[in-house]
């Protein structure tokens, strides 16, 4: 316990050191948190730069990571040996909200994206990790059809929720986690990951 | 009689034909002569032209002020440009805001004001655009011409069927020859929007420019909006400008350059260049298509019930309440990322670090308002005035 709080306060000296100290946050960190632990395969549903955030805010804290815009069930197959599965205690991480500009330019639609996000998720599950789905970047990612579908398709499969607060009005997210017994944490800003990663991922050491 | 009436009243028609020509001919020469004073702040060291580093833009209508802040440190070289788009008022600002006020402490920092300088001598008279605006100072009121998004047709005329981007082939519509955000990186033999794109690789190769940052302002019925458009050269630096601004200052978001939209500065500067490029968005109600009265109010104070209006039926892409976006928070907002994306650089690449110093927070411009920071011409001594 005493060793954990080292390691957060430690963490805490190293952001501010960096001078990206975060408005202060209290998170909630739910009781069914699952375990997770590095590496982690970061993507995008939607082409937003969201996932590009998680990994650089990954990087930071020094969490192992892959930022594989357009990565797929195949692509994440081939990381795992075969004789591996089911032990393979990686996570992937899947950003949600969508960029029209970031779609366009990888030559992708909101549907594929989604089809490609549910085809890797249950892939993933395969082979046994975590998924994390986060709508990261706020309200500005949630203001059209695009972002309500990448939204809705990718959080019901999610094993934790991480989530913009702003982006929560309606209720939706509350109520999915409630209904679907998901934890799910909220952020007020993005910059707020960096100070969670290190609260939530396990470490060789601890 | 009746024969001689209708000459009366044809004499009476052509009278007033003549009188609106000469009176609007007047307008429009007094706008496109104008020049805008800018007094240069302690950090500028030497003021050249566009046409130093591409002679055939020297003297022509393009060949715009490139003010230098060099600190005497070594360091990276950052180049700033602003409206290109003319009718994106707090990119002007911001720029003239930077050259008057701001010092630099490591590496060197370009300012280029009127990036697409015959942009700014023609209005959109059809839309009812205002020629000039004016903001308040402590000594008075000091007067800026408004723009257009393209170059001048007396500037460059005439325009072609289809706008053909060079080198990429991409099509476009006829006007954008003279919209320099699609005439990246410019071509030699151009039209002048072209010319000038090209002056300004030369300049960003010449200067060996580690970053340039492009200013503009968009409607917010627009998606690309209150945001940071990356070149993949500079994604952590703009990412991390992003989340920090928003965690702490405002909220900015941030767009990555697509790779196959060709002609914008985002895209093709960092291709053709060892400079990546980022382009801010600011939010402008004045370039709102339901906008209602299209006056210098509405340019200055960002308030528009019609805007609102729109937003509260979901047709906008970022909020608008009865405060609407003044120029003094426009201005702020473009002033801020730039430092911010700045330090962050310098951050990410320590070898071409560049620091400011002396511009003024975030709080202390919204609150002041951008007039604060305009130095009164008439106190300063003829060698430290240039003219835009």
């Amino acid at each position: 316990m005493m060793r954990k709080g080292f390691l957060v306060a430690g963490v805490m000296l190293l952001i501010a050191s960096l001078g990206l100290t975060a408005l202060a946050q209290e998170f909630v960190i739910p009781e069914n948190l699952p375990i997770l632990k590095a590496p982690v395969y970061v993507t995008t549903c939607g082409q937003s730069p969201g996932a590009l955030m998680v990994g650089l805010l990954m990087g930071e804290v020094g969490l192992a990571y892959e930022l594989i815009d357009l990565l797929t069930a195949d692509e994440l197959m081939s990381e795992c040996p075969v004789d591996s599965m089911k032990d393979f205690a990686g996570v992937l991480f899947v950003t949600t909200g969508t960029s029209l500009k970031g779609m366009g330019a990888a030559g992708v639609d909101v549907d594929s994206e989604v089809a490609r996000c549910t085809a890797l998720i249950a892939a993933a599950r395969e082979l046994g990790m975590i998924i994390i789905v986060g709508q990261v970047e706020g309200a500005s990612r949630r203001v059209d059809e695009y972002d309500e579908q990448t939204i809705t398709s990718m959080s019901p499969l999610a094993d934790l929720l991480i989530t913009r607060s702003d982006v929560n009005e309606d209720g939706y997210f509350t109520t999915l986690a409630e209904e679907l017994g998901l934890p799910q944490i909220f952020i007020d800003d993005t910059l707020d990951l960096e100070i969670l990663f290190p609260l939530i991922f396990v470490t060789d050491e601890g | 009689m009746k024969a001689n009436r209708e000459w009366i009243i044809k004499g009476i028609a052509l009278a007033v034909w003549i009188g609106i020509l000469i009176s609007s001919g007047i307008a429009f020469a007094q706008h496109r002569q104008y020049k805008e004073t800018v007094v240069l702040g302690e950090g500028v060291t030497q003021v050249k032209t566009l046409g130093d580093y591409f002679e055939p833009i020297k003297g022509t209508t393009n060949d715009c002020n490139i003010y230098i802040l060099d600190s005497g440190v070594p360091g990276g070289t950052l180049l700033i440009m602003a409206a290109v788009h003319a009718e994106e008022p707090a990119t002007n600002l911001a720029a003239q805001l930077i050259v008057e006020n701001a010092g630099v402490t490591t590496g060197r920092v370009l300012v280029a004001i009127h990036e697409n300088r015959s942009a700014s001598t023609v209005t959109r008279p059809g839309d009812a655009y205002p020629q000039f605006y004016t903001v308040k100072t402590e000594w008075g009121e000091k007067k800026f011409r408004m723009g257009d998004r393209w170059a001048n047709p007396l500037d460059s005329w005439p325009d072609p069927e289809t706008y053909v981007h060079y080198p990429s082939g991409q099509m476009l519509a006829y006007m954008d020859t003279r919209n320099m955000n699609r005439t990246w990186p410019g071509r030699a033999n151009g039209s002048l929007a072209e010319q000038t794109s090209y002056a300004f690789m030369r300049l960003i190769e010449q200067e060996n420019v580690s970053l340039t940052i492009d200013l503009h302002e968009a409607e917010l019925e627009y998606p690309i909006i209150g945001t940071i458009v990356a070149h993949q050269g500079a994604l952590n630096v703009a990412a991390m400008a992003s989340m920090m601004l928003t965690a702490q200052e405002f909220p900015i978001g941030m767009e990555i350059s697509p790779l196959a939209l060709h002609g914008l500065s985002h895209r093709e500067i960092g291709d053709y260049s060892n400079s990546p490029c980022i382009l801010l968005e600011s939010p402008e109600p004045f370039l709102d298509r339901v906008r209602g009265v299209t006056d210098e109010a509405l340019l200055l104070t960002g308030k528009d019930e019609f805007v609102m209006k729109a937003g509260e039926k979901g047709l906008l892409y970022w909020p608008i309440d009865e405060n609407g976006w003044s120029i003094d928070i426009r201005v702020a907002r473009h002033v801020r990322t730039v430092e911010k994306l700045t330090e962050l650089w310098t951050r990410f690449h320590a070898d071409t670090a560049m620091v400011f110093s002396g511009l003024p927070s975030y709080e202390e411009m919204v609150d002041n308002g951008v007039g604060h920071y305009f130095t009164d011409p008439a106190t300063v001594s003829a060698n430290r005035l240039a003219f835009e």
